[in-house]
């Protein structure tokens, strides 16, 4: 064979040390952070193995779950499936003219700078502190959950839509300005359109989202299934707390594959 | 050449020392001076790049000038109130280089929107356009050549490029202008549709006293349909007059060509 | 957006055509908004959620945002240790799952598996990972080891590796067919394919969910604090409890200035990725 011949008659390329100090040093701080996280989330080995035959026997304890008292299940059922079908539409409905404000090819400066400042702290607050805030203000049930998912949700969405019309195609919007269209019919029949599959698989996905935190809410008292699941673990009643969690798996489940369902129809 | 009948009539676009730079060091329009007169069928051409579509944008107020103005019917674009504009806007058709059609969006619906300055909130908010508008839009597509009725409920985007221009021109048809700002309207054509357009477009023009202000590459095209040709080089004007007075030189002098080769080039 | 019609079925012309497709696809709409306003009249009507009862709970509100003001700065002093160990948690709980959700999807995704019910198995286990939103898991995990940081980190690595276990095996299973074709041909193992061919393809999207759930468990970290899994979330909590709002105003406009600036730096990291 000549290959030998031919790759030693080829001469090599100099190729950049791939080890230089600075990457080295770069590398070192990087790790040394790491390092650091990782003590300070107490999350060494050591801790590890202390822990995990723990949670084992917790995980012991919670099987073979318990049907006693699957009765009581139903209303925290539908009222968590209820409280995420609410706060996603309205958290998506409300997004539209939200997002049509914040979107910095449709509206003027001093408009959405303010409307994405405001998006920013609907969305730099968790839905459950959201959840609190107005279980402090309009008391205990499904309303506080609705208002705080409904409020993430806008933050969220708006946001998305958004960015994605102001990535859609100039051309057609000032198509669209050229005809004496206002903006807000640019937005409608220019931008619309175009970004309608985006804006139904975001809102999809936040409905999904938005039902399984409506699981864990009641946790702080805005309905829905975490408050059946708060009073089990505190009663220690783990095994029934596995059949709720079981109900959640199987809710998040089937609303994924409905999802994936109807993204599918619009594409 | 206009300047010398200005004073008679009145002109219907005034483009005032229209200045256009990007990011303050391109340069695309540079201090143009035109007065087209009601009725015109006047015909812009020049290099590539040379500020055509950007002298179109500015007639229709998409972009703001950075120096000058643009004068219809006596009144100031930079002037006017957003609701004046938009009105003003509603009177000039416009068809885009690139279509610009709404891809997603049925083809009969993408002409419609030519219609959506009169349409009214809950209208628009519901997509629903009137009856009248479904008439206009059927008619349009017809007269833009497109008879095919099955086409007329496609997405745009499963058009082909010839389809889709003519969509873009019924599009334009239905506003009903005063004023048609066609950049390139004829590029994605065949030569018998070529010949169809540029005749319907002169023809509205003739019948219904428009005035039109139009791109093109085809030199011959130009001088068979135009009353009015004029040449862009480096963002100014430099050629401006009658289609038959259209020569070789002219044609050098726009686009800094030596003699010689230009021949054949149309 | 109307929807597709096979109009060469149908005996009318012009405008009739038009106007009965336009009914049709109205007709479609029409149906469509009635049923999802059915369901969501009768939820609002199931759970109590009515406008009226927001009206009057509205004063409430107002009253509460009043008394967050003016804030109390108090609680800057002691924030530092909570907030660093919030950051913390995060990192750790988006990091460690990356190594463990791919192992994990390369033997979920159907190009890449060769056990059949292992690779279902393995998505049976990231989907319940997945559908159990971390605070719940904290909340476990708390009741198991006990308070600290230790099962804030371990809830979000759970809940992470389930998430990006599901979309790492997605986007595996979408590469293109050739890529892995053409390494086969050359002789490389599966292992090799995985590393040479895949993980090169799939690397921006990996990047980009990366950040995003950064993102998403440097916020989910700040309330585990609710259930005792450690961060800042403690002091939030039990401020609103103890009705401290003008402390809990402090605590959140931190937060919030923090989550702002992560989701900068991420945003500005992901459009620099792809
Ligand atoms: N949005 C923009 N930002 C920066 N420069 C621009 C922008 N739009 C146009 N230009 C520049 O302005 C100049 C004129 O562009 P214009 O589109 O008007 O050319 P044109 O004469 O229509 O060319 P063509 O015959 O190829 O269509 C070009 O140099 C172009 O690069
Ligand atoms: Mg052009």
């Amino acid at each position: 064979m000549t290959n030998e011949t031919t790759a030693n008659a080829v001469p090599m390329p100099h190729f950049p040390p791939r080890y230089t100090p600075f990457r080295l040093a770069i590398a070192v701080v990087l790790l040394g952070i790491y390092w650091w996280s990782i003590v300070g989330a107490e999350f060494s080995p050591v801790e590890l193995a202390k822990g995990l035959p723990k949670v084992w026997e917790t995980l012991v304890l919670m099987f073979p779950p318990s049907i006693e008292g699957y009765k009581n299940l139903w209303v925290p059922f539908w009222e968590t499936l209820y409280i995420g079908i609410l706060a996603t539409f309205l958290g998506s409905l409300i997004s539209i003219p939200v997002g049509f404000l914040a979107s910095h090819n449709m509206s003027p400066w001093y408009i959405y700078h303010p409307v994405r400042m405001v998006l920013n702290i609907f969305r730099g607050v968790s839905e459950i502190i959201w959840a609190l805030f107005f279980v402090v203000a309009v008391g205990l049930g499904p309303m506080p959950g609705v208002i705080a998912l409904t409020i993430f949700s806008v933050g969220m969405l708006s946001k998305l839509l958004s960015e994605a019309v102001e990535a859609s195609d100039i051309g057609m919007l000032e198509a669209m300005t050229a005809t004496g269209a206002s903006r807000w019919k640019v937005f409608f029949y220019g931008a619309m359109p175009e970004v309608f599959p985006l804006y139904i698989s975001y809102t999809l996905y936040y409905w999904d989202h938005n039902t399984r935190q409506a699981t864990v809410l009641g946790f702080v008292g805005a309905g829905g299934l975490g408050v059946t699941l708060l009073w089990n673990m505190s009663m220690y009643e783990f095994e029934q707390a596995t059949t709720v969690v079981i109900i959640i798996v199987c809710m998040i489940t089937v609303i994924d594959r409905l999802c994936l369902k109807l993204r599918e129809a619009i594409q | 050449m206009s300047e010398q009948n200005a004073g008679s009539r009145k002109p219907k676009i005034v483009v005032d020392h229209l200045t256009k730079s990007y990011d303050g060091n391109i340069i695309a329009v540079d201090d143009i001076n035109l007065s087209i007169d009601k009725g015109e069928y006047c015909i812009l051409f020049g290099p590539s790049g040379v500020g055509k579509s950007t002298l179109m944008r500015h007639i229709n107020y998409l972009i703001k000038p950075t120096k000058g103005d643009i004068v219809i019917d006596g009144k100031r674009l930079g002037d006017m109130k957003t609701k004046e504009l938009l009105k003003q806007r509603s009177k000039i058709g416009m068809i885009f280089q690139e279509f610009n059609l709404v891809n997603r969006m049925s083809v009969i619906m993408n002409v419609m929107c030519g219609r959506l300055h009169y349409l009214n909130t809950w209208r628009s908010l519901t997509f629903s356009f009137t009856r009248d508008d479904h008439e206009r839009a059927i008619d349009c597509l017809r007269r833009a050549g497109l008879h095919e009725e099955e086409l007329y409920f496609r997405r745009a985007d499963t058009l082909s490029g010839g389809q889709k221009q003519r969509v873009a021109i019924a599009r334009m048809l239905i506003q009903e202008p005063e004023i048609i700002l066609a950049d390139e309207p004829i590029a994605a054509l065949d030569v018998k549709n070529q010949h169809m357009i540029l005749e319907l477009i002169g023809e509205i023009a003739r019948r219904d006293n428009i005035t039109i202000v139009m791109t093109l590459h085809h030199l011959d095209l130009a001088k068979k349909y135009a009353s009015r040709i004029i040449g862009l080089s480096e963002g100014k004007v430099a050629f401006d007059g009658p289609g038959e007075s259209l020569d070789d030189a002219a044609i050098n002098r726009v686009f800094k060509m030596e003699d010689g080769k230009v021949v054949g080039t149309t | 957006m109307a929807k597709i019609l096979d109009v060469s079925k149908i005996d009318l012309e012009g405008l009739e055509l038009a106007i009965y497709v336009r009914r049709k696809v109205r007709t479609g709409y029409a149906i469509l908004v009635a049923i999802v306003l059915a369901v969501v009249f009768y939820a609002a009507y199931y759970t109590n959620f009515n406008l009226v009862e927001l009206e009057r709970g509205s004063p409430h509100i107002w009253k509460l945002l009043g008394r967050m003001f003016p804030p109390n700065f108090e609680p800057l002093a002691e924030i530092s240790g909570p907030l660093v160990e919030t950051l913390q948690m995060a990192l750790v709980g988006t990091t460690l799952p990356i190594p463990i959700a791919m192992f994990l999807a390369f033997y979920a995704a159907t190009s890449t598996r060769r056990i059949h019910w292992l690779g279902n198995l393995v998505r049976v286990a990231l989907n319940t990972l997945r559908t159990v939103p971390e605070l719940l898991w904290a909340m476990i995990l708390v009741s198991a080891v006990g308070l600290g940081t230790f099962p804030g980190t371990l809830a979000l690595t759970l809940h992470s590796t389930g998430s990006m276990g599901k979309f790492f095996y997605e986007t595996i299973e979408a590469v293109d067919e050739g890529i892995l074709e053409a390494m086969k041909s050359t002789g490389a193992n599966r292992l090799q394919i995985f590393f040479f061919g895949i993980i090169p393809t799939i690397l921006p999207n990996i990047m980009s969910v990366v950040l995003l759930y950064w993102d998403y468990n440097n916020r989910s970290a700040t309330v585990l604090g609710l259930v005792g899994a450690g961060g800042i979330g403690f002091l939030l909590t039990s401020a609103i409890a103890e009705f401290e709002y003008q402390q809990a105003i402090t605590v959140l406009g931190v937060i919030v200035i923090i989550l702002t600036i992560i989701d900068r730096t991420s945003a500005a990291a992901r459009s620099r990725i792809i």
